[in-house]
Formats: C-alpha cells, sequence, structure tokens
C-alpha cells in the first residue's frame, strides 16, 4: 500500500498524528472506564450516567480546542487513514452535540432505565457507536470507512433491539439486522473494485479516481450503486429504506431519535466529501443523486401521509429530509456544499431531537402514541403541546423557525446551478411539493391537538422536569435560530 | 426604532403580555387587542397626515423616495462561493403601501371590536391575533423581499389556527385547504426569490441583495443570473422571467384570489369566526392585491406587459364568474365571499391596463372594498351570532323587525353594487375608465374586456338587491319563532363598530381625492417601468 514508506517513516507519522486525536482517544478510554466502573460497581447508572456525559463533554471541548489551532489546510494522519481539517471538526462537533442531547435523552428514557438489564451497558455500546461515527466523519481510506461503518451499524443494532421483548420489536431489529449486513456487503463488494480499479484504498489518492475515469461508465455507475448502497442504507433512501419505520416504531424513543439524527450527520459529513471526486469521475454521479433524492423526498412524503403512529409519521418524515439534503451533494463547490449541510443537518437535528422528546414526554406522560389519542391535548397541556406545534412547524419549513432558514439555504444554493445540472429543475420541483405535501402531515399534529374535540378523557400520569426544560429550551432555540440564524451557523 | 417598527412589533409585545398573563383576568384581553387596534390606528392616521406626496415623494423603484424608511442589517448567512446572504431589515412606505397600512390598522379594531364573540380559550385566540397583527404590518412595510417573505407565510400559522379552533362545523378542512393552496403557491415564490437574489446586486456595494427596490431595477441585474434583463435564461425551455412572473403572479393571485384559485376562499371564509373573516376580506385579499403590484409587476415589467392581456382577461373572468356564482347562494356568508372574488377582479383588470386611472381604480378598489367587505361581513355576523343561522331563505321581512341594522344593511349593500356617492363607484368605475381607455392609450387591453366587465356591476345589483327583497323586505317570517326575541336589533358596540366604516365608504365616494391625492404620484412612478 504505502510502497514508498519505510518502517521508520510509517511509525513516525503515526507518532506525529496521536496528539491529533486526543478526542477520540478521550472517548476510548470513557468506553473502557465505563466498563469497568460496570463490573466492579453496584448500582452506578448515575455515576455512569455522568462519566458518559464527561466523557463526550470532554472530546468536545478537545474538537473545540482543535479548532481553534487548526491550520486552513487540511492534513491526512496515521499514513493516510485518517483526515482532519475544520470541516471535519465542524461535524465533529455537531454530532457530538446531538450525542449529548441524545444522551440526556436516553437517561429520562422509561423503557431504558426500567430494563432489567440495566441502562450502564447501553452506554457502553452507546460510546461506541459515537467513537464509529466520529471516526467515519475522519475516515480517508476505504477500510477505515468501512471499519467505522460496521462500528456505527453494529452499535444501532445492538441500540434498537436493547430492550427487546415483544415479536414486534425484536422482528423490527432483525430486519434491521438483515438488511444492515446485506447492505454492508454490497459496499464492500463495490469498495473491492474500487480497490480493483486503481491499487489503492487512499481516497485521497489522486490514483484511486483517475483509474476510476478509465473505467467503462456502466461498470462505473454499478460500482458507484453498490458504494452508495451501503451508505444508503445508513441514511436510509429509497430503496434501503424499508428498516426504517419499524426500526423507528419499536425501538425506545430516545434510540429513534438517535438513529434519526447523529447517523446521519456523521454519514453525510463522509459523502460530501466523496461527492466532489464522484462527480468528476462519474457524468452518471449527480443523475443518481438527484433520481434518488427525488424518489427518497417522495416516497418519504408520500408514506408519512398514512401514518397514524408519532414515531412512524416521524421515521417517514426523516427520510423525507433525507432526500432533500441529499439534493446538495450535487452542488460543484465543496464548501458551499457542506456549510450549507452543515447548517440543515444542525436545523434538522435539534428539531427533530425536540419533536422526539415531546413524543417521549407525552407517552410517558399521557401514554399517547398515536394522532387518535392527541385529540384534545391542548387543553390539558400548555406547554410541552406548543413546542410540538413549533418543532413540526419547524420541519415543514416555515418562517420564522430554523428549519425554514435552512431550507432557504438549501434551496438558494441550488437555484443557482439550475443551468448547469441537468434534472435539478424537476428535482426542485418535487421538493416544493413534497414540502407542501409534508404540510398536510406534519399539521396533522396540531390538528388534533388544538382542532378535534376529545373523545375520552386523557389519563394524566406523571411529569418529569428535565424535559420540560430540554423541550422549550430547544423549541427556544428553534425559533431563535429561526430569526437570528447567523449566530449559529458557524461552519 | 421608527414608527413603523412600533406598529409592527407593538401587537407582538402584546400578544407575550397576554401569553404570560393568568387566565383569570381572560376577560380583560379583548380590551388589550381593542387599545393595541386603537394605538396602531392613530400611528398610521398621523403617518398618512405625515405622508408627503409629489414626485420627490413617489417611492416604487426609487429607494430614496421611501418615506419612514428603516434599516438594520439582519442576517449575514454565508452560502458559500455567492458570498454571505445579505438580508435585510428595510422598511419603508409610499404611496401603494400607505393607505393599506391605514385600512389595516382599521380593520384590525373592528375585528377586535367584533371579537366579543368568542367564548372560549381567550389567550390563544387574542394572541394569535396579534401575531396575525403583526404579519400583517409587516408585510406592507417590508422593502426586504426576505422580510417580506417572513411576514407574508408568518400570516398563515394563525390564521389556519384562528380558523381551525374558532371555526364553524367543517373548520379543519378549511383551514387546511387555505393553508395548503396559499403554501403551494408561496414555496414556488420562494424558489424565484432565491434565484432573484443571485440575479441582482446592490448598486452601492456590489453584493447580492434581497432589497424589493433594487430589483426593480434593470441595470442591478447580473448579466448571467437566472432572471437577468439581457441575457435570456430557459429553464425547461421557459424564458427564466416569464416562469419567475407567473409562479409569483399565481402566489398572490391564490391570495386575491383570481378564478381559478378561489376555491379556497368561499370555504374559508364560511368556517372562519366573524372577525376572522373581516381580516381575511378585508386585509387578506389585499395582500394578494399588493404583492401583485408590489412583487410581480414590479420586479417583472416586461413580463407583465406581455401577459397583460390575460391578467386583465383572468380580472373578467373573476368578476363575472363571482358574481354569477353569487347569484346561485343560499348560504349569506356564501354570497358575501363570492362577491369579493368577482370585485377584487375589477382591481387585476384596472392594473392590467397600466394606465393612471385603472392603477388608481385598482388601488381605490382595494381600499373601498377593504371598507365594505369588513362591513358585510360584520353584517353578517350580527344575524349570525343571533340565531346561528345564514340560511337566506330563513328570513324575511327583517326591515321592521330591525330598522338600524336594516339602514346599515342598505348602506352597504347599495355601496358595494356601485351606486354614485359610495367609494366603491368611484373604484370601479375608474378601474373600468382605464381598462376602456387602455386599448387607446397602450393597446394592452381590448374594448370589450371593460364592457364585459361592466356587466359585472349590473350581476352585482341583482345579487344584492335580491337579497335586500328576500331577507329584508316583505312580511316579517323567521324559521323559529323564537328567533323573533333573539334577533335584537343592534347594540351600541355593534353600531360604533359600522359607523367609522359607513362613513369611510361615504367619504371616499364624495372626495376621492384623499386617497387619489396620496397614491398619484406613486402610481405615476409606477407607469414609467413600463416604458
Amino acid at each position: 500500500m504505502q510502497t514508498g514508506l519505510d518502517i521508520a517513516q510509517s511509525t513516525e507519522n503515526i507518532i506525529a498524528s496521536l496528539s491529533y486525536f486526543i478526542p477520540e482517544f478521550i472517548i476510548t478510554v470513557g468506553f473502557l472506564l465505563i466498563i469497568i466502573i460496570d463490573l466492579f460497581m453496584k448500582k452506578a447508572e448515575r455515576l455512569v450516567f455522568f462519566a458518559t456525559m464527561f466523557t463526550l463533554f470532554l472530546a468536545a471541548v478537545a474538537y473545540l480546542i482543535q479548532l481553534n489551532i487548526i491550520q486552513t489546510n487540511s492534513l491526512l494522519l496515521f499514513n493516510g487513514m485518517f483526515l482532519h481539517n475544520s470541516y471535519v471538526i465542524g461535524f465533529k462537533l455537531l454530532a457530538l452535540f446531538a450525542s449529548l442531547l441524545s444522551l440526556v435523552f436516553f437517561n429520562q428514557d422509561k423503557d431504558l432505565k426500567n430494563h432489567p438489564k440495566g441502562i450502564n451497558d447501553f452506554y457502553t455500546i452507546f460510546l461506541g457507536g459515537v467513537l464509529g461515527l466520529l471516526t467515519l466523519i475522519s475516515s480517508a481510506n476505504l477500510l477505515m470507512l468501512f471499519l467505522a461503518i460496521e462500528m456505527l451499524s453494529i452499535a444501532s443494532y445492538l441500540m434498537v433491539s436493547y430492550t427487546n421483548k415483544e415479536k414486534l420489536q425484536a422482528e423490527a431489529g432483525m430486519k434491521y439486522v438483515l438488511f444492515g449486513a446485506t447492505a454492508s456487503a454490497i459496499m464492500l463488494y463495490g469498495l473491492t473494485f474500487l480497490y480493483g480499479f486503481s491499487g489503492t484504498l487512499n481516497l485521497y489518492n489522486d490514483h484511486i479516481f483517475t483509474a476510476f475515469e478509465q473505467v467503462n461508465s456502466f461498470s462505473a455507475s454499478l460500482v458507484l450503486l453498490m458504494v452508495l448502497a451501503g451508505i444508503g442504507f445508513k441514511l436510509s433512501f429509497v430503496p434501503f429504506h424499508f428498516w426504517t419505520p419499524d426500526a423507528y416504531q419499536q425501538a425506545p424513543t430516545s434510540v429513534s431519535s438517535f438513529l434519526s439524527t447523529v447517523p446521519k450527520i456523521a454519514v453525510f459529513a463522509f459523502l460530501f466529501r466523496l461527492a466532489a471526486p464522484f462527480q468528476l469521475v462519474s457524468i452518471h454521479f449527480s443523475t443518481i443523486i438527484l433520481f434518488a433524492a427525488g424518489l427518497t423526498m417522495l416516497v418519504g412524503n408520500v408514506m408519512a401521509v398514512f401514518q397514524k403512529d408519532l414515531k412512524r409519521l416521524l421515521a417517514y418524515s426523516s427520510i423525507g429530509h433525507t432526500g432533500f439534503l441529499l439534493m446538495l451533494l450535487v452542488l460543484p463547490d465543496d464548501s458551499t456544499m457542506s456549510s450549507n449541510l452543515w447548517f440543515y443537518l444542525f436545523a434538522y437535528s435539534i428539531t427533530n431531537i425536540g419533536a422526539f422528546m415531546s413524543i417521549a414526554y407525552l407517552e410517558e406522560s399521557f401514554n399517547i402514541k398515536t394522532l387518535q389519542q392527541l385529540k384534545g391535548l391542548g387543553k390539558l397541556n400548555t406547554i410541552i403541546a406548543p413546542c410540538l406545534v413549533v418543532f413540526m412547524v419547524s420541519l415543514t419549513g416555515l418562517p420564522p423557525t430554523v428549519g425554514f432558514m435552512a431550507k432557504f439555504v438549501v434551496f438558494s444554493s441550488l437555484i443557482s446551478e439550475t443551468t448547469a445540472i441537468g434534472f435539478l429543475v424537476p428535482i426542485l420541483i418535487v421538493a416544493v411539493l413534497t414540502t407542501v405535501l409534508s404540510l398536510f402531515y406534519y399539521f396533522n399534529i396540531p390538528l388534533h391537538i388544538y382542532l378535534k374535540k376529545p373523545e375520552q378523557l386523557i389519563v394524566k400520569e406523571k411529569k418529569s422536569p428535565i424535559f420540560d426544560f430540554f423541550i422549550i429550551i430547544l423549541a427556544v432555540i428553534v425559533l431563535i435560530a429561526g430569526v437570528f440564524p447567523s449566530f449559529f451557523k458557524i461552519f | 426604532m421608527g414608527l413603523l417598527s412600533i406598529l409592527i412589533f407593538v401587537p407582538l409585545l402584546f400578544a407575550l403580555i397576554i401569553l404570560l398573563m393568568p387566565k383569570k383576568y381572560s376577560q380583560t384581553f379583548k380590551y388589550f387587542t381593542v387599545a393595541v387596534a386603537v394605538i396602531q390606528l392613530a400611528i398610521t392616521a398621523y403617518l398618512y397626515c405625515q405622508f408627503q406626496t409629489g414626485a420627490a415623494f413617489a417611492g416604487v423603484n426609487q429607494l430614496d423616495s421611501y418615506q419612514f424608511k428603516e434599516y438594520l442589517p439582519w442576517i449575514r448567512l454565508d452560502v458559500g462561493k455567492f458570498g454571505a446572504l445579505q438580508i435585510d431589515y428595510l422598511l419603508g412606505v409610499d404611496g401603494f403601501s400607505i393607505p393599506l397600512l391605514f385600512l389595516s390598522a382599521l380593520v384590525m379594531l373592528i375585528a377586535a371590536l367584533s371579537s366579543w364573540e368568542i367564548k372560549e380559550n381567550h389567550k390563544g385566540y387574542f394572541s394569535l391575533m396579534m401575531l396575525l397583527n403583526t404579519a400583517i404590518m409587516g408585510v406592507f412595510c417590508a422593502l426586504d423581499i426576505f422580510l417580506f417573505y417572513v411576514f407574508y407565510e408568518l400570516m398563515l400559522l394563525p390564521l389556519y389556527f384562528l380558523i381551525g379552533i374558532w371555526g364553524g362545523v367543517r373548520r379543519e378542512y378549511a383551514a387546511i385547504k387555505f393553508f395548503l393552496y396559499t403554501l403551494l403557491g408561496s414555496v414556488f415564490m420562494l424558489l424565484v426569490i432565491a434565484g432573484l437574489y443571485f440575479s441582482v446586486i446592490d448598486p452601492l456595494t456590489g453584493n447580492h441583495t434581497f432589497n424589493i427596490v433594487h430589483m426593480m431595477n434593470p441595470k442591478n441585474y447580473v448579466p448571467n443570473g437566472i432572471f437577468s434583463f439581457l441575457v435570456h435564461q430557459d429553464i425547461l425551455g421557459v424564458p427564466a422571467r416569464l416562469l419567475g412572473f407567473i409562479v409569483v403572479f399565481i402566489a398572490f393571485a391564490i391570495k386575491v384570489p383570481i378564478v381559478p384559485f378561489h376555491t379556497w376562499l368561499p370555504d374559508a371564509h364560511v368556517e372562519a369566526p366573524t372577525p376572522i373573516s373581516i381580516i381575511l376580506a378585508g386585509i387578506l385579499l389585499k395582500v394578494g392585491g399588493y404583492g401583485i403590484i408590489r412583487i410581480a409587476y414590479s420586479i417583472f415589467p416586461d413580463i407583465a406587459l406581455n401577459l397583460s392581456f390575460y391578467v386583465g382577461l383572468l380580472g373578467v373572468v373573476s368578476i363575472l364568474y363571482g358574481a354569477m356564482v353569487a347569484l346561485a347562494q343560499t348560504d349569506l356568508k356564501r354570497l358575501i365571499a363570492y362577491s369579493s372574488v368577482s370585485h377584487m377582479g375589477f382591481v387585476l383588470l384596472g392594473l392590467a391596463s397600466l394606465t393612471s386611472e385603472g392603477i388608481s381604480g385598482a388601488m381605490m378598489q382595494m381600499i373601498s372594498h377593504g371598507f365594505l367587505s369588513v362591513m358585510l361581513f360584520f353584517i353578517v355576523g350580527v344575524v349570525y351570532n343571533r340565531v346561528h343561522d345564514r340560511y337566506i331563505y330563513n328570513f324575511r321581512g327583517l326591515a321592521t323587525h330591525m330598522p338600524i341594522y336594516t339602514g346599515f344593511v342598505m348602506i352597504a349593500f347599495f355601496a358595494s353594487l356601485g351606486l354614485p356617492g359610495f367609494s366603491a363607484f368611484i373604484a370601479e368605475a375608474f378601474s373600468l375608465i382605464g381598462a376602456f381607455n387602455s386599448e387607446s392609450i397602450n393597446g394592452l387591453i381590448p374594448r370589450w374586456m371593460a364592457i364585459l366587465g361592466s356587466f359585472g356591476i349590473l350581476l352585482g345589483a341583482a345579487y344584492l338587491l335580491w337579497t335586500l327583497q328576500r331577507m329584508f323586505f316583505g312580511q316579517l317570517r323567521v324559521k323559529e319563532e323564537s328567533w323573533l326575541i333573539k334577533l335584537k336589533d343592534l347594540n351600541t358596540r355593534e353600531i360604533l363598530t359600522l359607523v367609522p366604516l359607513a362613513f369611510f365608504a361615504i367619504l371616499l365616494g364624495i372626495m376621492p381625492s384623499l386617497v387619489f391625492n396620496t397614491i398619484n404620484s406613486s402610481v405615476n412612478q409606477f407607469i414609467l417601468l413600463f416604458t
């Protein structure tokens, strides 16, 4: 692989690279620490929770420090395995931020807390997954990519099935694992082709893409499709989305919230780096992506209209948003793409986590799981219900919320490329039409909360003030970032 | 902070106050709303008096001659190779917006006064109404197209809930239909706004800009922008500017509403509670007309000129179709709703003529229809609140039973059908004169359109007089005996509400110069865009 490097040089490179690896190292240490605590201490749930939180927090601080001292150019670490630049760190920080929110959410989740196995193992798995997605964001080598994706995948399989007690949940978990394994296998097959064409695994070796150029366009597209299949499974874009609704519905709500946001950040952060070279080598790349984007938006949004279960509805909505984000990958300009991607993912993450938190709150306090049960909630609850409406407005993409700003940023970066990229105009029209369609199902929620009269009395069970606090904070951020996005669009 | 900002954000402040106040004070919220509306009316009246006219204050495509301007940099977003998105908080008024501001403040006051009928959940209702108020004022003041769009969309949410929660039997259907229709138009418009942004640069700074006024000047367009004046770009084989105009026009045409985009209106009007019907008819329809003038026509004058025939045709179709459907209605509120479609058709016809008379007539029609439709919907609300029925054939001979009410009904009906001496006469006459003269002045609209349009007045007389005869004349007879006790004549609050409306309808009929003088220089400046 690195024929020109002898061992001494290679070791030197690794040692020099270690200092850049501190945040990931922190998470590894935290991961091991938690296993040990859990092994040797009884009733350590609170301690483990804070240890996990502290680990993530420390890693975030380390990234912030890195961001401050970073040079403008990209660095390749560990003999070309690992990419280090400000974009990468921006996405990593976003992923950590969303992970921290998810962590708080896990800690509040009734399903996880009351589980006989205890929640500590779950935190371990979670940290493993976070490590996987952080390396995925940075991976500069096909092998690294595969390892990172698998690490993330295995962690998510376990998280979905962690509280497995019913048949349906087992089915969802099984579906997820089987689909995931198949997708990974297909991707691996595609990666071997890439290696076969070029003789290198290094993504930042120019050879890998120039070799690609010489392959006939059918094989090139086939390989592209295979690689995209594995990545597409994680992003759940059509036609690799079948696992999503079942997994989201059956998994604990906090896990669905995690799955619908954090892995997406990581995978998109990686995919955007592939987009530019792929655009150069294959004329079909933009077409494939746009086609997938249009199909994903259509399927996600159309299917969402028919959903009765709240979590299933959000699952299809997340598919729709993935399609919307995919459109960005056809932009010719790297920095435009990444900064807009970042902002959209930020907007989507806070809104989506907020929405899932509200739904978890409603499930815990009022035992509400479906749209029908929301009827007449508006009279009973005057705090969470309006917040949920704010999240729905933001997911639809209406002002004055952050969802609108994100949507506008995406539209405005694409509209100037309409003459340059074929098929973009029809896909943009699909995007607009599905936005209007999405209003229909997102507003089913406020419709049931406020417009419908209650049929039966809703019983109130209990209240968790931490949920209240986080939901309100997120709703306020959604509004403030909608009016003053400049404060939040940092990268 | 200037007067326009105060005008916009006072209601928002009060919305927050209402939200934070305990529920036991809910009976006082309506007084808050009235107070806000009075403050706004005072401010707009002051602005209207201070408003200067003359060529130096014409506005339209000259940023310097807008009045009461306010400017703050608002959003700077980096979007990559095009640099930063520059969105400004830019407010200002010219002859087209100032009368509509005054109208809005007055209509909001009337709506607040008619909110006495709201019986449940005062907190939600009044805070949403305040939010709606903010959005409406913002739309008429914004000179940055992004800011305009934010306010424009912000109107939808409160309206959705106001219709959906406090509305009639089919309120859910009406609310979502209204929302979907408007959003369908406006999301496409968002694409055009983004495209315009990348086609236009600020002549002073050289940056791309959302400034509406800069978008009106062909010199500010970059040659390779999508909506460039000089280099014709195609989207899907259609010239980009043509497509842009059509998208924006349809977005606002839905709001006006113009046949065939009008089907949300009867549902929304019928299901909405009276105050919201008043706001819908009195202000929201004008937002559509204002948008067509300020955005569609001003930014795409070249296309507007070419498509004038079709715009005029849509106007005539709206006039005749609306009037004929109104003839067939048996629900009083539905009848009024369709009469709105018909009357707003005159706005389009006058505008399409692109003559000074026609555009003045169109503006006058918007203002006049603002007063009159509010009056009409209030009148429907009076009957509906008392007996919860609006079926025309359930009432007969009300003239002897409710004489004061009938008096106001007659003023409103005769004013609406265009009797000389009332504002609608001036407005419709000017629109028709403009349309009639267009053939000889600029050849945009054939004369037969004006002639067909005047049949609309005839049809208007038919349905209004017929309704008057059916409901108010003849032997007193209502559906149930108990109604006779419930159908009391107007109380003081209701009279106080109707008097200013009737007063303005007559005042503008006798002294149309009050409006014409204010808008004249802006109208002339507007016409220069098309030469």
